[in-house]
């Protein structure tokens, strides 16, 4: 309510800057009202020339500030018989400052924008420009190892919350002039810098368009997370699969780039975006293209094995004991039935409890604090493993079931992968516990129709596969040696 | 597209509430691990069934309680085979389920009646077993066998698949009797066992059935002589074959792995000449006699005399098909039908009469691969 | 909307396959006997010459559906009238499919659930999949299911081979005639026959090249598949058995038996069924939806899906028994196959030429 009626700042920041330090100083004064950490820093020059310093506290490097600009100005003064000078800020600009980057600008907007990112504006009497330098430095985390991708072989870098560093990974491991870095500012509040990165000459063009044209198109508020541009740029927001393979590490970004994808990054996101992203994108491990190809190619099955297992298991059943006994071997039905004799629960219901119990005690220990984090999984293991069993509340068949389908899907590399899986369980128990392995079947045909229909970005999600090309199909199913997935 | 998904999802409801018609929770099943066929006195079918009590097996909390039955079972009388199983569901709580039988028992009596009438059920049921092994019982009832206490498994009727195996047979399926029943000129010779009071049962060599008359039982074939029908027949995997030898009649032993066996044709004068071979390869496990395998001279005369031994019993064998029981238990006229196809056609409605006449000539070799551990005898 | 040339060889072989292998095996063993695999061949040439004919004559008129090149050739009405036939085939063939797969699926594994549901989930799941990516995506369904198939095929005869008795296949035509091994192959051919799809299927080719022998190839690679599983089935049961089955090829898949541990596959082979049937409505759905808009003008065709759905379903529900889903696979051997995959292109094929003649004259 009181926000409300303190309107901020009425005036125009979009009008220039005049002449006179003092309305100036007025205007960004008011501009920046109640805000403690913005310094105004007065200086006068040889008694004469006045200068305004506008910085934020914390965000700028004070010793730069101390020894390269206020002990030259301070000491030195303005140096003279150099040649005639317009303005002090270009005196400043071009003689005197050992700064890397400034610029110049003449509106209230642009200035108060470039304070709040970490420059230093300089403001001179007599002046209608503002000289702003980047000063900035804050605290930032340092390089740290991938901790939601790790890889046995492969770099131990991973991106941070700051985009320079970001693309300075990049731009370390693709040395070309050809890797272009188109920046955005998306976030009317925010002011995010957005990041377009592609190979030029890799890349398909229409595509680059079309991200490029929708990137534009974004009209948020802020961006805090990569999630965000996500969500704005992707082709349908009613699919439970991610359309664009989002990783921290520089080199599956890398990877991406030189298959002519384009990454997006994001300032204060360590996650990058790739586009566009494939079915297959979402079973390949970082590593994958580093350790020898037959074992990569077993792992690669085990993975589609187990992906297929994570989605279909509990389904399948439930299918298979309640609807199609004579599939299983009679041996293993008569001790699935034994252990089911005193089961409360019809076996639906059964597999229900469990899959819910399972996906909260996965939520359950993502959140916890790491020292609580083990008794998450003591409990659970104890409580609803060994104890339900034992007071024959749950059969013993079905704990084996959902622990085992919910290890599968964490067998999935990426884990925002493994998601859909264990969300599409769930319709799939519906559908098996009505119509049996019919059932089963009709769920998977309809996730079928929603992949094969998925195109992120023109490019089919399933693709190489479906639609088939013949070269690039085999390397999903075997990871080719390099020289023969080259020559093929 | 939304209104797609909204009418599939009501669908769904609908359906979901209307019950899951099909959903049947494996404790609401009997499983049928057995079925014995009985013709009682009065020509009417009785059906005995192993059931498998769950609660028996695997669990280990019911360890308090004493060990319970793994197994029923459970007998009813009927017109057919669904007659009897309708009067069977009437002592049972749990819905049959028949998809797990791994045994069809055929009693003395029912094979002497005929089979022909019953075979049908047990395909035309899409929810029937395929793969159950089929074994008449010798002199009694499929009742008193499927109702004894098995020595190692759980149930008796998942033994008698595995005896055969260890017996070097090939398993005996139902899938084969039907394909045996149906074919132009193979008689299903069936394995047949004896009921045991202390074992359970006893193989018994094997039944023969006319499949021209009704799969009607015509006789048995001692353990012996089934295993050279089978060998000739194709369905014998192994066997182990003793002979006597010398003066003294010290017995040698060799187990025969690799069997062959072959059935040729031969027309003379529109009329069929039956050469049978047979061939086998082995290593001797036995040997008591003082001949020395390892020596060429001993390994000829233990080759020649083993296989002129099969050679007799075969003979003996062909001789009691033809003028004992007067069927085709070789599968003979199956050969001729494939060998000379226009010929078969003339010989197929008189072979049963044809058969006994036929000259059929026997030839068994006997070789060894392997003296096994030491030459002579020790 | 395109679709590439893998894309219409899965395609066909996938609707094919499933149809052939599940109804036609055992019809074949009970005319010829053993010597059905050699019916199969024929039927297999058969289905090459209808393939290549109706291939050829759409090629002539690139990015033109039947009803597209047939008005232009022989004019509006009459243009009109020859397609009747082939909306009456498809209508009966879908419906047909339909029911007979619900009857099947009722059969063997859901006795107790309404056969109309298992129908409407089978259509709705239909419209959704061509409702949303059209014959691309039926395309695309055909190139993850149709391999699927293919290998569950090979899978299940290598798994058969422990069951095989070899002389089951002998005597090579001894038993039956060489007059009956010619009438066994007229039921799978027709089935074969039916690529007279492919005239309405090549207007949507990316490239010309090579559809040919795509096309070609995947009737030589149905029957090759067809031809297989009428032997493993003759050697697994013999002519005798294996005429009496009506699914001769899921009997044939029961009877797999490895390590007393895989057992009764035949649910698991259905399951893998339903995905290639589920494929032959979608595409039939989308040819009659698709011709239908072309005949009368809509140009949307999405919206002509709201019919041909539940004409489809409608048929199969009036279809009282198995006696008239046989009379109307007679139908469709005797009729629709000489009418509509025979004499029609035939007719279409002269026409063009003709046309082109007095062109250039």
């Amino acid at each position: 309510m009181n926000s409300a009626n303190q309107k901020p700042t009425n005036i125009d920041p979009n009008l220039p800057l005049s002449r006179h330090l003092v309305d100036n100083e007025h205007m960004l004064k008011t501009m920046f009202e109640r805000c403690s950490d913005v310094i105004f820093r007065d200086v006068t020059l040889q008694g004469d020339t006045k200068l305004l310093f506008i910085y934020v506290d914390g965000m700028i490097d004070k010793d730069i500030i101390q020894s390269v600009i206020l002990k030259p100005l301070i000491y030195e003064g303005i140096p003279q018989g150099v040649g005639p000078i317009d303005s002090i800020a270009q005196m400043c600009d071009q003689q005197l400052f050992a700064v890397l980057q400034t610029k110049k600008v003449n509106t209230f907007r642009d200035a108060a924008d470039d304070i709040l990112k970490g420059h230093l504006a300089i403001l001179a009497d007599g002046e209608p420009t503002v000289l702003l330098t980047d000063v900035s430095d804050y605290e930032t985390r340092s390089i740290e190892e991938p901790s939601t991708e790790s890889a046995l072989r492969g770099t131990r870098e991973s991106f941070t919350e700051s985009l320079r560093t970001n693309t300075t990974m990049l731009r370390r491991i693709i040395v070309t002039p050809n890797l272009k870095m188109e920046s955005y500012n998306i976030g009317k509040l925010t002011q995010t810098e957005v990041v377009l990165a592609y190979i030029d000459g890799l890349v398909s063009t229409s595509m680059l368009d079309e991200i490029r044209s929708r990137v534009e198109r974004i009209d948020l508020q802020g961006v805090l997370e990569s999630g965000y541009i996500e969500e704005s740029i992707e082709d349908t927001h009613y699919s439970p699969f991610p359309q664009m393979l989002s990783s921290e590490r520089p080199d599956v970004v890398s990877a991406g780039l030189m298959e002519g994808r384009v990454a997006v990054l994001v300032n204060g996101s360590p996650i990058t975006l790739v586009v566009p992203m494939t079915f297959w994108d979402g079973l390949q491990a970082p590593d994958d293209y580093y350790e020898r190809f037959m074992y990569i190619t077993m792992n690669r099955w085990i993975r589609y094995l187990f992906a297929l297992f994570a989605i279909l298991f509990p389904s399948v059943y439930i299918a298979l004991t309640t609807y199609h006994p004579e599939m299983v071997p009679p041996k293993l039905m008569l001790s699935i039935t034994g252990l089911r004799e005193q089961a409360p629960f019809p076996t639906v219901i059964e597999v229900f409890i469990m899959e819910f119990m399972f996906e909260g005690l996965r939520e359950a220990g993502i959140r916890l604090p790491q020292q609580i984090g083990p008794l998450v999984s003591i409990v659970g293991a104890l409580v609803i493993g060994q104890a339900a069993v034992q007071a024959g509340i749950i059969s013993a068949p079905i704990v084996i079931v959902v622990s085992a389908a919910g290890i599968s899907s964490f067998v999935i590399p990426r884990y925002r992968f493994g998601y859909p899986m264990r969300m599409l369980r769930f319709p799939l128990l519906v559908l098996s516990g009505i119509f049996g392995l019919f059932g089963t079947a009709i769920g998977m045909i309809a996730i079928l129709s929603h992949l094969i229909h998925l195109t992120p970005f023109g490019s089919p999600y399933l693709q190489p596969v479906a639609p088939t090309k013949k070269n690039r199909a085999k390397n999903v199913f075997l990871r080719l040696p390099r020289k023969r997935a080259s020559k093929s | 597209m939304k209104k797609i998904l909204l009418i599939f999802c009501l669908l769904f409801l609908s359906a979901s509430s209307t019950g899951c018609w099909n959903l049947k929770e494996p404790n609401q099943r009997a499983f049928i691990i057995g079925v014995g066929m009985d013709m009682t006195e009065d020509k009417e079918l009785e059906i005995s069934s192993e059931v498998a009590v769950p609660a028996g097996l695997g669990s280990s909390q019911v360890t308090g309680a004493g060990k319970k039955n793994t197994y029923t079972v459970v007998s009813a009388k009927g017109k057919d085979f669904m007659d009897a199983g309708q009067r069977l569901q009437a002592e049972l709580s749990r819905s049959l389920f028949y998809a797990h039988r791994q045994t069809i028992l055929i009693g003395h009596h029912m094979a002497e009646v005929g089979l022909d009438k019953y075979l049908d059920m047990i395909f035309r049921n899409p929810k029937s077993e395929l793969r159950s092994v089929i074994l008449v019982v010798k002199d009694g009832t499929a009742k008193e066998v499927i109702k004894a206490e098995p020595t190692f498994d759980p149930f008796i009727s998942t033994t008698l698949g595995s005896q055969q195996s260890a017996l070097g047979m090939k398993p005996y399926y139902y899938r084969m009797l039907l394909c045996d029943a149906f074919s132009e000129g193979t008689q299903p010779i069936v394995p047949a066992i004896t009921a045991d009071p202390s074992r359970g049962y006893v193989y018994a060599g094997s039944a023969i059935l006319d499949k021209d008359h009704g799969i009607k039982l015509v006789g048995y074939l001692n353990p012996e002589e089934s295993m050279y029908d089978n060998w000739i027949m194709g369905k014998q995997k192994n066997l182990t074959f003793t002979t006597s030898i010398g003066k003294r009649n010290e017995t040698i032993s060799i187990a025969v792995q690799s069997l062959k066996h072959r059935t040729r044709i031969k027309m003379v004068k529109h009329r069929p000449q039956i050469y049978i071979s047979l061939h086998g390869i082995g290593s001797i496990v036995e040997n008591n006699s003082s001949l020395d395998p390892s020596r060429e001279d001993d390994l000829k005369t233990i080759q020649t005399k083993l296989s002129q031994e099969a050679e007799k019993k075969v003979r003996k064998l062909v001789d009691k098909a033809q003028h004992q029981y007067k069927i085709d238990i070789f599968g003979i006229g199956e050969h001729v039908h494939r060998q000379h196809p226009e010929i078969w056609k003339t010989l197929k409605p008189h072979w049963r009469e044809t058969f006994p006449e036929l000259p059929i000539t026997v030839s068994v070799h006997l070789r060894y691969r392997d003296p096994g551990q030491t030459n002579s005898s020790l | 909307m395109k679709l590439t040339g893998s894309q219409i060889f899965w395609t066909l072989s996938t609707v094919e396959i499933i149809m052939a292998v599940w109804l036609r095996v055992s019809p074949a063993i009970e005319t010829a006997k053993q010597d059905a695999w050699m019916s199969m061949i024929i039927a297999g040439a058969i289905g090459l010459a209808i393939t290549y004919l109706v291939t050829h004559v759409s090629l002539l008129h690139p990015g033109e559906t039947l009803t597209q090149f047939s008005r232009k050739l022989l004019g509006g009405w009459i243009g009109r009238i020859v397609i009747l036939p082939y909306f009456v085939a498809w209508f009966l063939l879908s419906g047909d499919v339909l029911r007979s797969f619900a009857d099947f699926i009722h059969l063997t594994i859901l006795d107790r659930t309404p056969i109309w549901i298992l129908m409407v989930m089978i259509l709705a799941l239909a419209v959704y999949l061509t409702g949303i990516s059209g014959i691309t995506g039926i395309g695309r369904f055909c190139e993850l299911a149709g391999p699927v198939t293919f290998i569950t095929l090979i899978l299940t005869f290598l798994l058969n081979a422990m069951n095989t008795k070899l002389l089951h296949i002998l005597p090579i035509v001894g038993d039956s005639s060489w007059q009956e091994v010619f009438k066994a192959s007229l039921p799978p051919a027709s089935f074969f026959g039916e690529s007279f799809m492919l005239l309405v299927l090549l207007a949507f080719i990316s490239s010309k090249k090579k559809i040919i022998v795509k096309a070609l190839s995947s009737i030589v690679f149905t029957s090759i598949m067809v031809m297989l599983a009428t032997v493993m089935v003759l050697l697994v049961f013999g002519p005798y058995v294996g005429m009496e089955l009506r699914f001769s090829y899921f009997m044939l898949v029961r009877s797999i038996n490895i390590l007393n541990f895989i057992q009764n596959v035949d649910v698991l082979v259905i399951f893998i069924w339903i995905f290639g049937v589920f494929a032959k409505i979608s595409l039939y759905l989308f040819i009659t939806s698709y011709e239908m808009a072309q005949w009368l003008h809509v140009k949307n065709w999405k919206k002509l899906m709201w019919f041909c759905a539940p004409a489809i379903f409608i048929i199969a529900l009036l279809i009282p028994n198995e006696a008239s889903i046989m009379m109307l696979q007679k139908l469709w051997e005797r009729i629709v196959i000489p009418v509509c995959a025979i004499a029609i292109p035939l007719f279409l094929w002269m026409m063009t030429v003709m046309r082109r003649k007095i062109t250039k004259h």
